[in-house]
């Protein structure tokens, strides 16, 4: 909301508040003012008169000989804009003045002497939306009314304003009208506001219907006035529209935008005689094309309000009127419209419409239902000023609101209960009063308050202690921590374990975060935890943020590729975040890795590999207290394109994928434009992990006893895996064995289809030492084993 | 040689051999069988009992003396030589260390553990939402009715007519409430919202916040200033100050910005708080009696108060970022400003 100094202080007397000052003790009361403007900052300005204006040869330029007034005299000034001409009043900027443009210099151009500028209003820092054509092509042609020499031509145009820009919160739509931010500004600095006039004007009888079909238009009134002149406006009208970010277009129309921005009550001109009937019905069960006065069609549903007459949309409802009825330069009679729509159907078509009004700005956030005669009077009056009028009718209303008084019983106790605070009832009956209240029914602790009229968002005892403490300040609250019970503030389990996981990981991997919302190209990798379709967004902002994400790797990819790019590597990320898809949450744990992981900076480095992954893995499952015999990593059997068939493998939880861990396959590089570095993912199901319970751990007695260790040496197939050949020895090695652990593996060209395994294995007892006979018996026994299996000893 | 003189020389040789080659030869010569004195010892049987004893004793004594000598200098070359073999072995320590490091991270996340940390201390538990809500809790339960202006302050991306991407963490207030059953409530929910605006320095439709709710009997707008002035200090610093300044949020009535004193200036005004020497850090404010309501309180019994910290503001404010988007890039080299402590 745009808000006029001058006008403002026209309301009320402001001859010792800056608008600093006000900005300031308005934004503390939570009115906040955004910025403070000057509607224009160009000074050194007067108006001249062109005595003398030739075009210079082979140029666009005019020689000009500008007479400005008794102080300055005459002065030769280069003009470029086409519309110079002799005998125009201009406004010119002397060197020395500052405009937004630059400062303005007296200089040489093409050898001649020129000492300032013409200027057009958009050089003196006027917004564009509020000049003409002319002023948009050339300079501005003054009026005769202009004297001569006038230093003052800014306030004279009306441009000599300060516009303040409040930021306005959902609660306070009554400062949408510059009059209510009058009385705003008079409770906070305790100053009366002054009365506006207002004209009781009867009207004579006239044929003329209004009503309407439907609830959300529970009032309309008509007013008909006859024998109009539709002009331009004088400029005592046009400073205040345009100091208020409305731009003028003809005395019928500001004069209805005027009296919306000084009461908040939009108010609709129409044409008489372009009306089919003398009616104005409010429908909304009607569909079709309506055609606006912003010169576009717009598609009306069934729901949406519109003012008809004779069964045909003239204005849609709280928005725009339409081209057909509106009021041009011919208009003789006029209609005045003062209705009442409901919010949330001006919302709907609205939104739904994308036009966004003056008028549909207020009416979707409420406006003040009890005031329409006296802006109907108010209109009416401008009306017969500035446009002249041989008839005004009398107001033809129809009206369905129960215009009840609401009435709050205030007390004390009931106050300071809220704030904190120590008022007397006194205290807060004064500052209601301040606050425009009615006071009533005073008792020894208790009254009854009843909100001003404009203040439709009061509505309890809550919103009465807000006014109390936003206009008293909160220096009278006590401060202090709420006496509760002494509760330990614990993380759920679940909460600390993923706590301990982080902490575990971010000693070597990089936590970030990333967005949620992708593209459909991300929504669709990595799926191999989520079978469902994800989230689409039905109203997205760009196509890069369009699904919910199913995956995080997709996600952590990107921000490989980027670092990669950006000459980071060697690194490792991890993301712990929600996944939610198809009603379900939960939460994943993501980690990417890549080049090589610095066991001692760059002096000791190994790649990263499939087993890195498989460390964190397996550190994760050891803090979670999950043993080895619950979970299981499978050979990748989920084919695509994106992980190595050969270096990946699937984690199951009993029947349920909880996970995967792999190498990149090759022809997903290229998607992620990462090219020369190695890539390991794993994405798990960590929720699945943290909701199991682990067993508790137990002592259990170290044998006293040595134990023994003995190497084999063996050669399998490729395909044999080495905990197969572990679980054979331990099988078949009986109690005695302790540990088998694979201490080698290799591999030449003369070895076919085999390779070398070797391992160590460590035997023992609990109650006594091995003998050599026992070791060697349980030896051979395991390499009788593994013979029998085709795994020979070398 | 008499003894004297011959323990004199072999001293002298002990003293003076230089490694332990020298030392053997040395030591060959004079406490090897054939030695001199090992010779002595063997003459003596010759010698009358007396005689026999006493230079017995005298030899014993030189042979002694010899003996713990070449000892004693055995020990030292040994020393001596293990010193210079572990010179030899001296590595460079100002190479750096191995394993264990403690890494970068996302800022954001020191920013909310720190935050929860304070409120933990402060008898709040955590309590988890989800990024997808529903239209009711995100919103109806917090007191913003369909077409509510409100509304159009948190422009919402929706996923269809009842589902959408929370607008903010307040819908957990509405969750924790209904768990609680009526009871007293105090939590805070850290977590991720969305909200339909251009990504620029200053704007992310993806952002964070950590929702604090707490309700009891008789709870007012002191308790509230304390407990955030407490959070504000704790986590910025002693000196710092809060100002409550009067606000608009549907579910909180009265409600208030809360701004911390500016750091540059100390409350004074400087460009950095743009001459108003305070920074908005977060919205607070009394839980709207409507909205006890509509969670199944009633506001005659419980009041609560309600507050809303956006955890990138802080972080900005705390680390003097430059613009929001930093934190979702994830460079390496900015995530590396930042470390656990």
């Amino acid at each position: 909301m745009l808000v006029s100094y001058k006008w403002l202080n026209e309301l009320v007397d402001l001859h010792d508040l800056t608008p600093e000052i006000i900005a300031k003790r308005m934004t503390l009361a939570g009115v906040e003012v955004e910025s403070i403007n000057k509607l224009s900052s160009a000074n050194h300005l007067v108006v001249g008169y062109v005595k003398e204006c030739e075009l210079v040869k082979d140029t666009h330029l005019h020689l000009c000989k500008v007479d400005l007034g008794s102080k300055y005299g005459e002065k030769q000034i280069i003009c470029g804009a086409p519309n110079v001409r002799k005998d125009l009043k201009v406004i010119v900027a002397l060197p020395g003045a500052e405009l937004p443009g630059g400062t303005i210099k007296a200089a040489t151009i093409h050898g001649m002497e020129s000492n300032g500028m013409c200027c057009s209003l958009l050089e003196l820092g006027v917004d564009a939306k509020y000049v003409d054509e002319i002023d948009l092509s050339g300079i501005h042609e003054l009026g005769d009314e202009f004297v001569v020499g006038d230093e003052n031509v800014l306030e004279h145009l009306g441009l000599d304003d300060t516009v303040l820009t409040l930021k306005l919160l959902a609660n306070r739509p009554d400062l949408l009208s510059i009059y209510n931010v009058a009385k705003e500004i008079g409770t906070l600095f305790n100053r009366e506001v002054k009365d506006i006039p207002i004209e009781k004007i009867n009207g004579e009888p006239v044929d003329f219907k209004v009503g309407s079909e439907t609830k959300k238009c529970p009032q309309f009134s008509a007013r008909v006035i006859k024998g109009i002149t539709v002009k331009e406006s004088p400029v005592e009208l046009k400073k205040h529209l345009i100091a208020m970010g409305v731009r003028p277009i003809n005395n019928v129309v500001d004069i209805g935008n005027l009296v919306m921005l000084l009461t908040g009550q939009p108010v609709h001109m129409y044409d008489l005689d372009k009306l089919p009937k003398p009616e104005l019905i409010v429908k909304d069960k009607i569909e079709g094309e309506f055609k606006a006065l912003d010169k576009n069609a717009y598609p009306i549903r069934k729901g949406d309000l519109v003012v008809t007459s004779d069964n045909r949309a003239m204005c849609l409802a709280g928005i725009m009127g339409g081209i057909e009825s509106s009021d041009s330069s011919s208009t003789k009679n006029i209609v005045i419209e003062v209705a009442n729509f409901n919010h949330a159907a001006i919302r709907r078509t609205s939104i739904y419409l994308n036009l966004i009004s003056e008028s549909s700005i207020r009416y979707t956030h409420g406006i003040n239902d009890s005031q329409y005669v006296d802006v109907m009077n108010l209109a009416t009056s401008l009306v017969k000023k500035y446009c002249g009028a041989s008839s005004v009718s009398e107001i033809i209303t129809y009206d369905t609101i129960n215009h009840k008084e609401k009435k709050i019983t205030v007390s004390a106790k009931k106050i300071n209960a809220i704030l904190g605070t120590n008022y007397d009832l006194n205290k807060i009956m004064s500052t209601l009063k301040l606050d425009h209240f009615t006071i009533q029914d005073v008792k020894k602790s208790s009254f009854v308050a009843i909100a001003p009229k404009h203040r439709i968002d009061i509505d309890g005892i809550n919103d009465l202690a807000e006014e109390v403490v936003r206009i008293l300040g909160y220096q009278d609250v006590k401060n202090e921590l709420p006496a509760l019970a002494t509760i330990p503030g614990v993380l759920s389990n679940k909460q600390r374990k993923e706590k301990e996981i982080k902490k575990y990981l971010s000693t070597s991997l990089y936590q970030v975060l990333t967005y949620v919302l992708v593209n459909a190209k991300r929504a669709n990798e990595f799926i191999y935890l989520n079978k469902d379709k994800p989230y689409k967004l039905i109203n997205p902002m760009t196509d890069d943020h369009e699904y919910v994400r199913p995956s995080l790797i997709p996600s952590l990819l990107d921000v490989v590729s980027y670092n990669l790019a950006h000459q980071n590597k060697d690194f490792g990320i991890y993301e712990i975040s929600d996944i939610n898809v198809n009603d379900k949450k939960e939460t994943y744990l993501g980690i990417v890795l890549t080049g090589e992981e610095k066991l001692q900076g760059e002096l000791m480095k190994v790649p990263y590999s499939f087993y890195s992954l498989k460390g964190y893995l397996e550190a994760i499952m050891s803090m979670l207290g999950i043993n080895k015999s619950r979970y299981l990593l499978k050979e990748w059997d989920l084919g695509g394109t994106e992980l190595h068939p050969g270096r990946s493998a699937t984690l199951y939880l009993g029947k349920e994928l909880i996970g995967y861990l792999g190498e990149l396959h090759p022809s997903a590089y290229p998607t992620y434009n990462i090219k020369n570095h190695k890539v390991y993912v794993m994405e798990i199901k960590l929720s699945s992990l943290l909701n199991l319970v682990a067993g508790n751990e137990k002592f259990k007695a170290i044998s006293r006893f040595p134990s023994v260790t003995r190497d084999l040496a063996l050669v399998v197939k490729d395909d044999v895996k080495a905990e197969q050949v572990i679980t054979i020895i331990k099988k078949n090695g009986g109690v005695l064995v302790r540990n088998v652990e694979v201490f080698d593996i290799y591999k030449d060209e003369n070895m076919k289809d085999t390779k070398s395994v070797a391992v160590t294995i460590t035997l023992g007892k609990d109650d006594a030492t091995l003998k050599d006979q026992e070791t060697n018996e349980t030896i051979e026994k395991i390499k009788a084993a593994l013979l029998k299996e085709n795994i020979s000893i070398r | 040689m008499d003894l004297e003189e011959l323990k004199e020389k072999a001293l002298k040789a002990i003293k003076d051999a230089k490694d332990e080659l020298e030392l053997t030869n040395v030591r060959n010569l004079f406490l090897s069988k054939k030695s001199e004195i090992n010779q002595k010892m063997g003459s003596l049987k010759d010698l009358k009992e007396d005689e026999r004893k006493s230079l017995g004793q005298k030899i014993n004594d030189t042979r002694n003396a010899i003996s713990n000598a070449f000892s004693q200098k055995f020990n030292d070359i040994k020393a001596y030589n293990l010193n210079l073999k572990l010179k030899r072995e001296t590595i460079d320590i100002s190479l750096p260390g191995a394993g264990i490091k403690n890494i970068g991270i996302n800022p954001l996340y020191l920013v909310e553990d720190e935050i929860i940390n304070i409120f933990l201390g402060m008898g709040y538990s955590v309590y988890e939402g989800s990024d997808v809500e529903t239209d009711h809790f995100n919103f109806e339960l917090m007191n913003i009715p369909k077409d509510h202006p409100a509304r159009e302050m948190q422009d919402t991306f929706y996923i269809d007519k009842t589902l959408l991407m929370r607008t903010h963490t307040s819908p957990a207030q509405a969750h924790a409430m209904s768990e609680a059953n009526g009871g007293p409530v105090r939590i805070i929910c850290p977590g991720k919202c969305f909200r339909r605006d251009d990504d620029d320095l200053i704007h992310s439709h993806q952002f964070r916040q950590i929702e604090g709710l707490l309700i009891d009997k008789n709870i007012n707008i002191g308790h509230l200033e304390k407990t955030l002035e407490t959070f504000v200090k704790k986590l910025f610093g002693e000196k710092r100050e809060i100002r409550m300044r009067s606000s608009y949020f549907p579910f909180t009535e009265p409600s208030v910005e809360v701004d911390v004193s500016c750091d540059k200036c100390g409350g004074k005004g400087c460009p950095v708080c743009k001459g108003t020497g305070y920074l908005e850090i977060l919205g607070a404010g009394i839980v709207n009696p409507r909205v006890l309501k509509l969670n199944g309180y009633d506001p005659k019994e419980y009041s609560g108060f309600a507050f809303g910290i956006g955890i990138e503001r802080v972080a900005i404010l705390k680390y003097g970022i430059d613009d929001i988007r930093r934190f979702y890039t994830n460079d390496i080299r900015f995530l590396n400003e930042f470390k656990r402590r």
